[in-house]
């Protein structure tokens, strides 16, 4: 008895948690960005693969597609809520696939819904994509080809999804290509009550990448979480255009036993790690030694 | 009345302000300009059209894009670069460039400070002037060796990394981020020192000798590939020559070839850059003109070398670079 009690306690020291079957399922439920592409035609395709632990792998989910296409109005990029689409993607190993894609500069937002155990799991995503074709397709998020085939359900009217709670950037417009550095602002809007997070009772963020041990907490600032994404040497080791992490940031509802998590691709920021003083004294040191070679030559004969 | 120098210069200024600060006013001159309308300027008016090339050159690996919308852009860029270059020809860079004009601010500086001005030698400046192509030539082909993944991506754009304009004028509209030392990887890291590295030498260069960048810029070696196509052209009426020497003192690139030309009209050599400061001193009429499509649009005249008369003009002209710091060493 007393050496089984040592063993869940030295279990529970070395893993960090008690292994309680369901608990910390709230941080496994969420949408991954798998692959970014552009097609020759100019349409711009996201491949996204929602992440489900095994204890769910039963339950059916609901997923809705919002495409909204940005707009210039007065020199600012603005996107209102664009139109919704019900898909029903493959589902294999596990996960649900899917991809969208878009002719023109637009912001793609995917809610993803499981009911589990008298709980919520809403996994969003949040990522703009840039067609340059000049259009969105009429059809919005198409049908794939081949494994990747969907059905597309026409929702105009969104009314599953209207009342869903959504996760999403406070400031759409700054949050384009979100990097390394930035300081990235979110809001919780619950669209059934009409609720956004901001008072100082409502838990803050939770952010984790997944795959990586790093966790971090997302702080409330002027009634929105903020969170700056640290520096990141793989992604900068890794190179590349496009190279980006998945950050997810995660909010709980308990009095309503939602669980929110948003995917957000975090881009690798070129100039986020520099380093003025090294730059200065480089440059410095390469004109101090030119200086003294041009001093020295020139009280040469040099030219005849 | 004004002369040929002043007018060039109030032309250097207005570019300077349209190219650096046009984008605040709403102009947009596109991205094919031959000149240094760096892009890094958050406000600029135009783009330098190497950052252009650099871009587009990897398409011709990708067929779907070189044959499609990306392919045919590139294309139309292109024609309009050479129609823009057959209309100026060099005179893009003496005249509109704005890092020409801050080598020339440079310039006024070191003369205005009385401190003399360090030539080259004509052997080194024909050794050097190789650079420039090595540099052509490594900007076309860094971009295709990417687009093969033969070379790590944060190699785009290799000519615009190391090129001294990048860092230097982005700093007028206050813009110092690209004097940082980027320590993402070593990619990044050995090419942003680099690039100080080449700053601090142009920095200096610069300021000892007129329009030192120049000598190694690949923009003045490809506009000079379209040579052939250009109606703005330097020509010399070799007859009427006195040998006087004053133009090869006034040029800016340390041209030798107007001087030593005898025989021949076409003086517009690789380096040239089509300022006319030595149509503006040459004491003799009608030897040194600037022309379009064959049009004279400024000669030489005795009356524009300074007012001065053809028997006083050598003596003159050299004396007065003597008192400006550009008297060179004999």
């Amino acid at each position: 008895m007393y050496y089984r009690i040592f063993l869940l306690v030295l279990a529970a020291v070395v893993f960090g948690v008690l292994p309680t079957g369901a608990a910390g399922l709230e941080e496994h439920v969420y949408w991954r960005v798998e692959e970014q592409e552009r097609l020759p035609n100019g349409c711009a395709v996201i491949t996204l693969a929602l992440e489900i632990p095994e204890e769910m792998s039963a339950v059916p989910a609901s997923i809705h597609v919002m495409l909204t296409p940005w707009e210039r109005y007065g020199g600012r990029l603005v996107a209102e809520r664009g139109k919704v689409f019900g898909v029903v993607p493959p589902r294999a190993e596990g996960r649900y696939r899917l991809r969208v894609h878009s002719g023109a500069f637009a912001r793609i937002q995917v809610f993803g819904l499981l009911r589990f155990e008298g709980k919520e799991y809403h996994a969003q995503v949040s990522m703009n994509v840039f067609g340059s074709a000049g259009n969105v397709d009429s059809d919005g998020p198409q049908t794939g080809s081949g494994p990747d085939a969907m059905k597309v359900i026409r929702m105009p009217d969104a009314a599953e999804v209207a009342d869903w709670p959504e996760l999403r950037p406070a400031d759409t417009e700054r949050m384009i290509i979100p990097q390394i550095g930035q300081e990235m602002r979110f809001v919780l809007i619950e669209h059934e009550t009409g609720h956004e997070t901001g008072s100082e009772s409502d838990a803050g963020l939770r952010v984790y990448k997944p795959g990586t041990d790093f966790t971090g907490t997302a702080m409330m600032r002027d009634g929105v979480h903020v969170f700056v994404p640290p520096h990141d040497s793989r992604l900068d080791a890794g190179g590349g255009y496009g190279q980006h992490a998945d950050h997810v940031f995660v909010a709980e509802v308990p009095e309503r036993g939602r669980v929110i998590a948003l995917t957000i691709p975090v881009y690798r920021a070129y100039l986020g790690n520099t380093s003025y003083g090294m730059g200065l004294s480089v440059l410095g040191l390469s004109a101090g030694i030119c200086w003294l070679a041009v001093r020295h030559f020139r009280n040469r004969r040099v030219y005849s | 009345m004004i002369r040929l120098a002043q007018l060039r210069l109030l032309v250097q200024h207005l570019s300077f302000v349209i190219l650096l600060y046009g984008g605040r006013a709403g102009i947009r001159l596109g991205s094919a300009l031959p000149c240094f309308a760096c892009p890094y300027v958050v406000s600029c008016g135009g783009h330098c059209y190497l950052m252009g090339l650099q871009g587009f050159i990897g398409f011709g690996l990708n067929p779907e894009y070189f044959w499609g919308y990306p392919g045919l852009r590139a294309g139309l860029y292109f024609l309009l670069f050479v129609l823009l270059v057959s209309l100026l020809g060099k005179a893009w860079c003496g005249w509109i460039c704005p890092f020409g004009l801050v080598q020339d601010w440079l310039t006024m500086l070191r003369n205005r400070l009385r401190i003399r001005e360090s030539c080259l030698s004509p052997q080194w400046e024909k050794r050097l002037a190789s650079i420039k192509y090595i540099l052509l030539v490594y900007l076309c082909v860094m971009p295709v060796l990417i687009t093969a993944r033969l070379v790590h991506p944060d190699f785009c754009l290799p000519f615009c990394n190391i090129c001294p304009g990048k860092s230097l004028l982005p700093l007028f509209t206050g813009e110092t981020r690209h004097l940082a030392l980027v320590l993402d990887n070593g990619v990044l890291l050995g090419q942003s020192a680099l690039l100080l590295v080449i700053t601090g030498g142009m920095l200096v260069g610069m300021f000892f000798s007129r329009r030192f960048f120049c000598r190694f810029c690949p923009l003045l070696a490809l506009i000079h590939l379209l040579k052939p196509l250009t109606l703005f052209r330097l020509v010399k009426e070799p007859r009427g020559c006195i040998g006087c020497g004053t133009c090869r003192r006034a040029c800016d690139m340390g041209v030798q070839d107007v001087y030593l030309e005898r025989e021949g009209v076409d003086v517009q050599t690789e380096a040239c850059t089509d300022c006319g400061a030595c149509a503006d001193v040459c004491p003799s009429n009608k030897v040194l003109s600037l022309r379009f499509a064959g049009i004279p649009l400024f000669s030489s005249s005795t009356e524009n070398a300074c007012g001065l008369k053809n028997g006083a003009t050598h003596r003159k002209t050299h004396e007065r670079q003597k008192g400006d710091g550009r008297h060179e060493r004999h």
